[in-house]
């Protein structure tokens, strides 16, 4: 059944099943595991990690009594809990695939199998059935169409099971099979398809089919993605179709789809690792030393004590036994916990993610979403971002503002006039001017924007026999989508080409066939009688189309045409129809109807850059080619006869629109004769039935076509910025973020848009890498490196898609340095996959990156950074399904990174170090023990507290740590350098552990020296009855001085103290007294009454005191002594902020001004006059911020360094502003209230009294929204 | 893929809960060093007064006497002790904590439980006279080594020839003599070692922490009158064949046991530790000038 051999070519013949047999039936399994096999294959998954071998090995050895230091439940409890949880959740999702698959796999379908037609499961089809699918039916498997309801072969799909995308495409079936749609004929239809073996491309299917099996002719018809439909494709608005399975099974492009999405592993995950290798390592010593002196006493002293009676002859074993106590006593040093409660905390993170109301976007209601709940620490740590421009800077929502037409710029008096406006534009219309309507014509036409027309009452009473056919569109949302970039050219085989007769024969052929058409002369009929409608509803109903497109862009050109009364209002597979909205001097009408037969659609694609269509027009049997197209791709197309003057016009406008950040097009056309159209058509279809590289055949062909085209003009569409992005990206550029714009757009559109989003300054200086070679590349980089060599100033740079991938291929060491040493780096033309190559090379050096976008183009950069966002946006879900986090606005990518992100980091850095500090003391306490035991690897703690102080009382007291911040939100956003804390690292690193380990070892050992000094003292007296010291007594005083210490711990490093706090650290400390005075009374525990008598004990009260002080003392001091003395940023502000906060002042000044904007003072440390040194130069980071975070910005990180930089130039400049505020001030003497003084647009400086002056600044320009803010 | 549902704005959801920020500010820090300091002062003279009335007197004995012989031992009272006065003995260098040592017995067996071989598991190597693992016949009552190794010296206390009126009936932990320590009365083929509810058994059974432990003996609730006391020692135990001394010891004890001087030493030391500190830090901040742009409120 089963194929063995590797499948190189695979022949699907119809209504013949034995021939198909070895390929495999169309069960679908998603689920991993049988009922029988769940344990197995579970455990074995579980089992592959390390840390999950190493808990069990020493699982295992505890079972062995002789050498099990305490009761062996106490690791198998927690063990068996962790494993039991994780088995639970894979096995309850399982139990949920196993339901789906079911249901998926015993669907009844209607199919046709060895010319009998019968109803079959799904999981019974076979390749080669013919598969009968009704309207809303998901398909079960891959087919290939052959015929549908529509008698042109066509059908509707939507594949958001597959790609995500909700809206229709269409699918039309070869020319040779749409006639067999009925089951009478397929049952005698004996064709043959030969395509690839199963693979994963779902934009690709490179195949052919042969009408007739036996046909010795080698005479194929190409097969392409156009009638294929996928499993899990819905079909929509067809009644039926009939396809040909193909792929069936988990080989369908779906299922080749399914593979699950690598994990991704942040930082702090990877130096877990490390630190457990570490600590692995330092547990072998510990063991092998520790074991090495165990069997020393043993053979010295213990040998000779009689009351140990060790057996004269040993086993042979023996000698492994006291080293293999000592492992198992210090396995708690990796603390069997921290990969539990890490994941908890991870899911809550990604849970104040989903919840945070300040990233809910009122206007479209959507939130912010985790896809990844496992990488949160991931976005506190970010250095580089890389972003798309359009729809993510962009609003994606394009206006037509200006066009060019023959050289006459339209729309130019201001910045925001329209042309569609433009008197002059009009005048031309009406005079029909021929290069006009053409230009026209060239929008309404070029295009793959579908209109639909939206049903109303009026209509309806008119014309019932319309509105029947008309609801096939009603719900059609977008239709197709022109702008994926993943496509492999989409071509249009549904035409005439298939068919030798209709190559062979000229234009009068083609348009009679379509003449012929009975679709099409009802449609011409009810267009008619519409268009009489209209006319009588001219005053009424203006707005009867509407426009589903995938790129904006189209849209706006469309309607800009019908503005202009070229009004497109269908399309059907093969005609274009058009309204004329103009006065027609002829036949003094005002409407007239012309249709357009599309030849062909020579489609977008990012590589390409244009799009042109060929039409003919019905009635003239004029044949054009309208190209469209980046002004690059044009320019070198047209006709070499192009007057200069208008070519120069034309560029000049170009340029110009493009210097007022609009996107523009150029537009050109050429007129075909028939001959050259016979050509094309013979080449192109030669070209469509190779299977291997027909791709590049095609290209070649294309490229060979469009030529010599009449320039026709150029548009401009304005894509508007999306709120708050200067603001965004200058607190970003502040946090210490470089952000780089990777966009396909052109060279002076993305330095348009990057000046007006702030990526670069109006005065910044901008180099740009050109070439299209690599000496000349070289050379350009060259030249670059030596002006900044002269210059030593900050720089902007430009790359071209081109350039970038000579310069990637060939220079990449000298392009990296000089793109790291940019401030930023734009690169404009871009493929996806040299997006992605950028992504990457960023990522090679080790720095933490992170990728937004919003289309389907953005896809592989998303998935190839550490971090991938995606914007909700209007091209496609995409994006948002490979990201692992989504927002819906470029502005919340600042909250997500600042305010997540960086709480994120800070609280798993504390969770993780604190998780193995508290395991390593605990560890630490029982090795010291055995110093006084002979190295015999005795427990000093009893079997309950080693479990329940790993398992409770440590466990969950810090849950609430997830609610810990240092500094607030808001102050976050005023110090964006805050975020340096994060993306340095500095809350976890080799300083932090080695102190964390330290302190562990010392705290550790006080505990352990004090209980010995005080209860083995020789004067040690029970008060009550007189007894001696014993085991029992001091475990559990020492237990409870531990428990005590690590409240404290915890009460220390608690920065934000939250009523939940409270509640669960001083909680947990009497829920430990009550239990344990519950467990002490229960005489079946070996601890039995022990804790009453200690309890009564003033000695344990007062030994509990002393070890928590003197084990707390040095940790006290150090941390006043830095606070104090070398306080890092964090530290400052955080005073401040609590200053501000004890004393009623708002800890950020809002004030009103007459724009009604909100400024926002920025709460670095203040400073006054009087600050400033000898020679009046301030330096913020050396003043302000403490040597200790001076030394360290300055040591050797170039990034921070500029930074530095940056914020020393702008206080300074702020300074000397301040300055000149204060003198005039100082004359005015006194002020003791708050004053806002203005110095200009941009800045608001805001002066208090001498005592302590806050100087203040913020850009005022647009934090208008509060709720960003605040 | 995207959040759909408006979240709540609850104050838990977004991390806007009030909250308490403490600072280590100078203020709260050295005032706070002082003050613990001080009452650290305050308890080690307390611990160091109270202790002292504590007086305790020694002898060592496994060097004088014999083994397996009786002797006396004098001990001089230099002045009266207050009741309850205890006797206790020492050993050294006795590891009663050793890994092998502290966990050979059945705790179910010594509470007078009908036993199973496997609740024994733990008293190997002294489980079963025949070394059979599962001979429940030839189980020892009570098992395990520590009751094998059962101190077994035993002391009386005279003066001038009469005994004094010294109790060894209640030196346990009544917790222990009432539910951990029940004889059974009906052990099936049991070899017996010992007397399970002998109080001196109970003491011996509760191991102790570190190789040098005293435990008690037989204590008196009456007062001690100075003099030279005499004890009758049996001395049985072999403490020469592991390098161990004993120690014979009368004590009596203040408000919270025996003289613990290591607490009051180091809460003298911590405390002195504390102004130590406090001081350098008051200094530290007088002197220090505040730098640019440190704040005001540093200056309290």
């Amino acid at each position: 059944m089963r194929r063995k051999k590797k499948e190189t070519l695979r022949r699907v013949f119809a209504n013949n099943s034995e021939s198909n047999d070895r390929y495999i039936n169309n069960k679908v399994t998603n689920s991993k595991y049988h009922w029988w096999s769940f344990l197995p294959i579970n455990l074995w998954e579980q089992f592959g990690r390390f840390m999950n071998q190493y808990f069990l090995i020493i699982a295992t050895l505890q079972l062995w009594t002789e050498i099990a230091p305490v009761d062996p439940k106490t690791i198998w409890g927690p063990l068996s809990f962790i494993f039991l949880l994780s088995a639970i959740k894979s096995g309850l999702d399982d139990l949920n695939r196993h339901r789906v698959d079911k249901k998926a796999n015993e669907r009844i379908f209607h199919v046709i199998r060895d010319c009998e037609p019968r109803d079959v499961m799904s999981k019974n089809i076979r390749v080669g059935d013919i598969i009968y699918l009704k309207e809303n039916m998901e398909s079960p498997c891959d087919l290939v169409l052959l015929s549908s309801s529509n008698k042109d072969g066509s059908c509707y799909i939507q594949t958001a099971n597959l790609d995500g995308e909700t809206d229709l495409k269409t699918r039309v079936a070869l020319k040779g099979t749409r006639v067999l749609n009925s089951q009478g004929l397929l049952s005698q239809f004996k064709g043959l398809i030969e395509c690839k073996p199963p693979n994963p491309e779902i934009y690709l299917f490179d195949s052919r089919l042969k009408m007739e099996t036996n046909d010795t002719d080698e005479d194929f018809l190409s097969l392409s993605v156009k009638q294929t439909i996928f499993q899990g494709v819905h079909l929509k608005n067809t009644k039926f179709i009939y396809g040909l399975s193909v792929y069936t099974g988990n080989e369908t492009k779906l299922g080749m789809n399914k593979l699950p999405p690598e994990s991704k592993w942040t930082k702090i995950d990877r130096q877990i690792n490390n630190m457990t290798i570490v600590i692995f390592c330092i547990q072998f010593l510990l063991v092998l030393s520790l074991g090495a002196l165990g069997s020393l006493w043993k053979s010295k002293e213990g040998k000779k004590k009689f009351y140990l009676y060790y057996p004269r002859d040993e086993e042979w074993y023996q000698f492994l036994i006291i080293p293999l106590r000592f492992l198992l006593l210090i396995s708690l040093m990796i603390p069997i916990s921290v990969k539990v409660t890490l994941d908890i905390c991870k899911s809550l993170y990604a849970l104040f993610i989903n919840w945070d109301l300040k990233m809910w976007d009122y206007d479209n209601n959507i939130g912010a979403y985790a896809n990844n709940t496992s990488i949160s620490e991931d976005l506190g740590q970010i250095e580089y971002i890389f972003s798309d421009k359009t729809g993510t800077l962009t609003e994606n929502i394009m206006e037509f503002k200006k066009c060019s037409i023959a050289g006459i710029s339209y729309g130019n008096k201001h910045k925001h006039s329209s042309a569609l406006k433009d008197p002059r534009l009009c005048k031309a219309i009406k005079n029909q001017q021929p290069e006009v309507i053409l230009f026209f014509l060239n929008l309404a036409l070029n295009n793959t924007i579908v209109p639909i027309k939206i049903k109303n009452k009026d209509r309806i009473a008119v014309n019932s026999s319309f509105s029947q056919e008309d609801s096939r569109y009603d719900d059609i949302s977008v239709v197709e989508n022109s702008k994926k970039i993943d496509i492999a050219i989409d071509y249009d085989s549904n035409d005439d080409s298939d068919d030798d007769v209709n190559v062979g024969s000229d234009e009068d052929e083609i348009l009679l066939k379509l003449d012929h058409s009975g679709e099409t002369k009802k449609k011409d009929k009810n267009l008619d009688s519409l268009n009489e409608h209209q006319v009588k509803n001219e005053s009424g109903k203006q707005k009867k189309i509407i426009y589903k497109a995938s790129s904006p862009d189209e849209e706006a050109l469309v309607k800009a045409a019908s503005t202009m009364g070229i009004e497109f209002v269908e399309r059907e597979t093969k005609t274009l129809t058009l309204i004329f909205n103009l006065h027609d001097a002829k036949s003094g009408r005002n409407k007239i109807k012309r249709q357009y037969e599309l030849i062909k659609t020579l489609n977008f694609t990012s590589d390409r850059k244009r799009m042109s269509v060929l039409i003919k027009e019905i009635g003239t049997q004029e044949i054009y080619l309208f190209i469209k197209g980046a002004d690059d791709e044009i320019f070198k197309r047209l006709d070499p006869q192009t007057d200069e003057a208008l070519l120069e016009k034309t560029k000049n406008d170009v340029e110009n629109f493009a210097r007022k950040g609009l996107r523009t097009l150029l537009f050109g056309y050429r007129a075909v004769t028939g001959k050259e159209l016979k050509r094309f058509l013979k080449e192109y279809k030669t070209a469509n039935n190779e299977i291997e590289g027909r791709e590049r055949e095609l290209e070649k062909i294309f490229h060979k076509f469009e030529q010599n085209f009449h320039l026709l003009g150029a548009t401009a569409i304005e894509d508007k910025l999306q709120d708050q992005v200067p603001e965004t990206i200058r607190i970003l550029r502040e946090a210490g973020i470089k952000i780089w714009m990777l966009t396909g757009d052109k060279y002076s559109t993305s330095l348009q848009i990057s000046k007006a989003c702030n990526l670069i300054p109006h005065n910044g200086i901008v180099y740009k890498i050109e070439g299209g070679e690599q000496i000349a590349v070289e050379k350009c980089i060259k030249a670059i490196f030596q002006k900044i060599a002269v210059n030593q100033q900050n720089y902007y740079l430009f790359i071209g898609g081109k350039t970038l991938e000579i310069a990637l291929n060939s220079l990449k060491s000298k392009l990296i340095k000089l793109c790291i040493n940019a401030n930023s780096v734009i690169c404009c033309r871009t493929t996806p996959q040299q997006k992605s190559k950028v992504v990457k090379m960023i990522k090679d050096l080790k720095k933490m990156t992170l990728a937004i976008g919003d289309g389907g183009n953005d896809v592989t950069m998303i998935q190839t950074a550490h971090i991938g966002v995606g914007i909700v946006g209007k091209e496609g879900l995409q994006a948002v399904r490979a990201s692992d986090y989504s927002i819906s606005r470029f502005k919340f990518l600042l909250r997500l990174m600042l305010v997540h992100g960086r709480y994120s980091y800070y609280r798993t850095a504390f969770i993780v170090q604190y998780s193995f500090y508290k395991a390593i003391f605990f560890c630490v306490i029982q090795i010291i023990y055995n110093f006084w035991s002979g190295f015999s690897g005795i427990s000093f703690f009893n079997s309950m507290s080693v479990m329940t102080y790993n398992g409770i009382f440590t466990a969950f007291p810090i849950f609430f740590y997830l609610h810990d911040k240092d500094v607030s939100e808001e102050l976050i956003y005023l110090n964006p350098q805050l975020y340096l804390d994060s993306s340095k690292g500095r809350f976890f690193n080799k300083k932090t552990l080695f102190w964390w380990f330290v302190r562990a070892v010392y705290q550790g050992a006080i505990t352990m020296l004090f209980l010995a000094f005080i209860f083995k003292d020789r004067d040690y007296l029970y008060a009550m009855d007189g007894s001696g010291a014993d085991q029992a007594l001091i475990s559990m005083t020492g237990f409870t001085a531990v428990l005590l210490l690590q409240t404290f711990t915890l009460a220390l490093e608690t920065k934000h103290w939250t009523l939940y706090n409270h509640l669960i650290i001083w909680g947990f400390l009497i829920f430990y007294y009550l239990s344990s005075l519950l467990a002490n009374s229960l005489p079946n525990f070996e601890m039995y009454y022990a804790m009453f008598r200690t309890f009564s004990d003033p000695i344990h009260w007062l030994a509990c005191l002393l070890i928590n002080v003197v084990a707390q003392l040095p940790v006290i001091i150090a941390k006043y002594w830095s606070s104090q003395y070398t306080p890092t940023r964090a530290d400052l502000i955080r005073e401040k902020e609590v200053y501000y906060r004890s004393n009623g002042l708002p800890i950020n000044i809002a004030h009103k001004s007459k724009k009604k904007n909100l400024i926002y003072s920025k709460i670095i440390p203040s400073y006054n006059s009087s600050d400033f040194g000898n020679n009046g130069i301030f330096d913020p980071i050396r003043d302000c911020f403490g040597k200790r975070d001076f030394k360290r910005m300055n040591k050797k990180d170039p990034l921070t360094r500029l930074i530095k930089d940056n914020i020393e130039n702008e206080l300074l400049k702020k300074h000397n502003e301040l300055h000149s505020i204060t003198q005039t001030n100082s004359k005015n003497s006194s002020f003791n209230h708050l004053k806002i003084v203005e110095t200009d647009d941009d800045y608001y400086f805001l002066s208090g009294n001498s005592q302590s002056m806050f100087s203040t600044s913020s850009t005022s320009s647009s934090f208008q929204d509060n709720e960003m803010m605040i | 893929m995207s959040q759909k549902e408006k979240p709540s704005n609850k104050p838990f959801k977004q991390q806007n809960l009030k909250a308490w920020q403490p600072l280590f500010t100078p203020k709260v820090i050295i005032s706070s060093f002082y003050l613990l300091g001080l009452s650290f002062l305050i308890i080690a003279i307390i611990v160091g007064a109270v202790g002292s009335s504590v007086k305790t007197y020694e002898a060592r004995y496994d060097d004088k006497c014999t083994l397996n012989e009786t002797c006396t031992v004098d001990i001089e009272i230099e002045e009266d002790l207050e009741g309850p006065v205890y006797l206790m003995y020492e050993l050294t260098n006795y590891y009663q904590n050793h890994r092998r040592y502290a966990e050979s017995r059945s705790n179910a067996q010594l509470m007078g439980n009908d036993v199973s071989w496997y609740q024994l598991e733990e008293c190997i190597p002294r489980k079963t006279k025949d070394g059979k693992d599962d001979d429940l016949d030839q189980v020892y009552y009570p098992c395990g080594i520590i009751a094998f190794s059962h101190f077994n010296d035993s002391f009386s206390i005279t003066e001038s020839g009469t005994n004094l009126d010294f109790s060894d009936s209640d030196i346990s932990w009544d917790s222990d003599s009432d539910k951990k320590f029940i004889k059974n009365d009906d052990p099936t083929g049991i070899v017996e070692v010992e007397d399970v509810s002998n109080q001196h058994f109970i003491v011996w059974m509760r191991t102790a922490a570190f190789p040098t432990f005293r435990k008690l003996y037989s204590k008196t609730s009456s007062d001690l009158k100075k003099g030279i006391k005499q004890i009758q020692i049996d001395n049985q135990y072999p403490s020469n064949q592991y390098d161990g001394e004993k120690r014979i010891i009368i004590t009596n004890k203040c408000y919270y046991g025996g003289n613990n001087r290591f607490l009051a030493v180091a809460y003298g030391i911590v405390s002195g530790l504390l102004f130590l500190v406090a001081t350098i830090f008051t200094f530290k901040h007088i002197k220090s000038k505040p730098k640019p742009c440190q704040l005001a409120w540093r200056n309290f």
